[in-house]
């Protein structure tokens, strides 16, 4: 994962290599996203800021030394800006977001990408995203309609759910159960072969 | 009297504040116990429900917030009137809002001929929806269906043997519980499913529990016949997957399959898996005996031509029905309109002839297990009391498809009939007993259908047993086939009647 986003060609041939002999077995298009993080987690780290910033106002008002306004207001601002920064690096974002909503920027960036990368662009509508955020740790499946009418829910959700409990370190043994699935659920036909489309992974450092 | 000097009154009394807050709060409690909906009543259109009234939920708050409501306003009008106005307020537009959704109750699916309505406990939707979030494999088809086989093969368990094969559908502390609502009466000649409701979901313990509401007829060899209303707990673990359908109906170990074999630690003796406790699978915990009665004759009355009530109800059509049938065309490209109609309308015109020649046989082919469960109940129902209900020159005259969803093993729609037909009810001699033979009636239904996902993609014989590949030829009563003791599974290949609900009761 860390290798793909640092722009490692030899990781990002081997996942294209794996998506290649998947799609032999399934008219399914699979199309993987690598992320380096789904968010910038502006909204959190402005409000974790603004509290902190509030609270030095705070010591500050009530603590028993004396600070001149002007100061006081520089060191609210200061500590305001630097904390909002600090607080989007990924040790803060992984330790103070909750993990809810991490997921649910995750999901949220996933269905952006899934337009973006055109995964409904397919003839039959059988694209399948696959996204995976580094920071958060976190891969989700997309399907495309036709493979909402082809692939009941519940099984596209046990692979989804091995995913959540692996994190991006089981992205592959995902791929291959994720292969499994539509391998026997949309099973290759020879005039798909037509319109295969590249297969290398899209890196979003 | 003025803003400025209520404000006065409040800044010299700041108790005053959070005495606001806290009547504010009961009169919002005491609303939310009055349109709760925990009653549920007998009587509606149809009769012929069993089981009684009364209500629960009680009221001890209601009382303290009437009496500060009263209290405050001879002594501090200041806040006493405008809380007064916010409270009726809320109260008068939670009547309009109810009795422009009418009525809250359930009704279980008959076609019409079934002449009777069952009033239920309320479904808990929101405990449901918050298991649903979290188990992304549940469907409330399956469910019923699992629960219904569950229980059906509990009560008719009586052997050491037959329970050891069931050990993790049904926990061994269960039993004498299973054995009570058995009527302790040694064996059964039949049981005759009517209905189940989801009535609560919670997690508890590490453990998601579902009660379920399960009304059925009862045969014994002596001849009684009782109807009776039990609730029955489930327990699984959180964070188990619910199987996928075929597993679900096999009955067999959750996590592999095989015949059901435990060792003494409830491992599975085929996959090691440890299976007697609820780790995959909904097992019954408990059974709780709500109300028994013997089961009387459907009650039947004349009724003259014309429109029945519920034919002028607006149709609630689902708001995402434009966004799911976009979704709907993108699932399957190639879409026959026409040849789904006549789908429709065959199931329709096919399960009204069914009922018609009280012959379940053939209406099982069209429904759901719980659906032809619910079905079968009501012909025997009628048969027990010498009765036929004869439906006759059935027209279907329009139908518009209201809801469109998609679960996760299932795809559903919801459709709305309106139809004519004749309709009345004979006795053992022969006599005109209810209905009317005469003149035609104008009727309106929601009838929801509903077909497995992916199912175009797998080709079996319908005339054969999906399981094992033998002849139909062996159905028993639960649907099993007796070749390979699976149940017959339909929805597989093409739609399926779930539920039929009235237009004055149905939700959406
Ligand atoms: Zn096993
Ligand atoms: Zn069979």
């Amino acid at each position: 994962m860390r290798a793909l986003l640092s722009g490692d060609a030899e990781a990002a041939e081997a996942l294209a290599t794996l998506v290649g002999e998947l799609e032999t077995r399934t008219d399914a298009e699979i199309v993987v996203v690598i992320a380096a993080r789904s968010d910038a987690y502006r909204d959190r780290s402005l409000a974790g800021a603004s509290l902190l910033a509030l609270a030095l106002g705070a010591v500050h008002l009530l603590g028993p030394w004396w600070i001149s306004p002007g100061w006081f207001l520089v060191d609210l601002v200061a500590v305001g800006v630097i904390a909002d920064r600090v607080l989007r690096w990924p040790g803060p974002v992984r330790r103070l977001v909750p993990a809810a909503l991490r997921a649910e920027r995750v999901d949220r960036a996933a269905r952006a990408a899934f337009v973006e990368e055109a995964v409904h662009g397919t003839p039959n509508r059988t694209g399948v995203l696959v996204y995976a955020s580094a920071l958060e740790d976190r891969v989700v499946l997309v399907p495309d309609l036709g493979i909402d009418g082809l692939v009941p829910r519940g099984e596209l959700g046990r692979v989804q759910t091995a995913l959540e409990a692996s994190g991006c370190d089981g992205l592959e043994a995902g791929l291959r159960a994720l292969g499994e699935v539509l391998a026997r659920r949309v099973p290759h036909t020879a005039q798909s072969d037509a319109t295969d489309l590249p297969n290398a992974p899209r890196i979003r450092p | 009297m003025s803003p400025r000097r209520a404000w006065n009154a409040v800044r010299r009394r700041p108790d005053l504040l959070i005495l606001l807050a806290g009547l504010l709060l009961a009169a919002v409690e005491a609303h939310a116990r009055v349109g709760g909906g925990q009653r549920y009543g007998g009587g509606s259109s149809g009769g012929g429900s069993y089981g009684g009234g009364g209500s629960y939920g009680g009221g001890s708050g209601d009382g303290d917030a009437i009496f500060l409501l009263i209290w405050l306003l001879f002594e501090h009008p200041v806040l006493g009137v405008p809380v007064l106005a916010l409270t009726a307020l809320v109260v008068i537009s939670d009547m309009r809002r109810r009795a422009r959704w009418g009525p809250r109750r359930t009704l279980e699916g008959l076609p019409h001929g079934a002449g009777g309505v069952r009033l239920a406990r309320r479904p808990d939707r929101s405990g449901w929806a918050a298991l649903a979030a979290r188990d992304t494999g549940l469907s409330e088809p399956v469910l019923h269906d699992h629960v219904q086989l569950v229980v059906r093969r509990a009560l008719e368990a009586r052997t050491e043997e037959a329970r050891a094969a069931l050990a993790p559908f049904v926990a061994a502390e269960a039993w004498p519980a299973v054995d009570r609502a058995r009527d302790e009466s040694g064996d059964l000649t039949d049981i005759v499913l009517a209905g189940t409701t989801v009535t609560s979901v919670q997690q508890r313990d590490g453990e998601d529990r579902l009660t379920v509401e399960v009304r059925s007829a009862r045969l014994h060899p002596d001849g009684r016949d009782v109807l009776s209303e039990e609730s029955w707990t489930f327990r699984r673990a959180v964070g188990a997957t619910s199987l996928a359908p075929d597993a679900t109906r096999r009955l067999g170990c959750p996590s592999c399959g095989a015949a059901v074999q435990v060792d003494l630690l409830g491992r599975c003796t085929a996959c090691g898996t440890a299976i007697t406790a609820g780790q995959l699978q909904w097992q019954v915990v408990d059974v709780t005996v709500l109300h028994t009665e013997p089961n009387h004759p459907p009650e039947v009355g004349f009724f003259a031509g014309g429109e029945e009530p519920g034919w002028h109800v607006p149709s609630r059509v689902d708001p995402d029905l434009p966004a799911a049938s976009r979704a709907f065309h993108g699932r399957h490209p190639h879409f026959d309109p026409q040849a789904w109609e006549d789908r429709m309308r065959g199931i329709f015109l096919a399960l009204q002839d069914a009922w018609s020649r009280t012959s379940w046989d053939e209406a099982r082919p069209h429904c759901t297990d719980a659906a032809w469960n619910t079905l079968r109940f009501w012909m025997v129902r009628h048969a027990r009391a010498g009765l036929r209900n004869h439906v006759e020159d059935v027209v279907i005259l329009r139908m518009q498809v209201v809801r469109l969803t998609v679960d996760a093993w299932y795809e559903g729609v919801t459709v709305r009939f309106w139809a004519s037909a004749r309709d009345w009810t004979v006795d053992a001699q022969g006599r005109v007993v209810g209905g009317n033979e005469r003149t035609a009636r104008r009727f309106s239904e929601y009838w929801t259908f509903l077909r497995a996902v992916g199912s175009g993609e797998q080709v079996h014989d319908v005339h054969r047993c999906p399981s094992c590949g033998a002849p139909l030829d062996r159905i028993s009563a639960a649907g099993v086939c007796g070749y390979c003791d699976t149940v017959i599974v339909t929805g597989q290949h093409d739609w399926v009647l779930s539920r039929i609900e009235q237009p004055d009761a149905y939700r959406g």
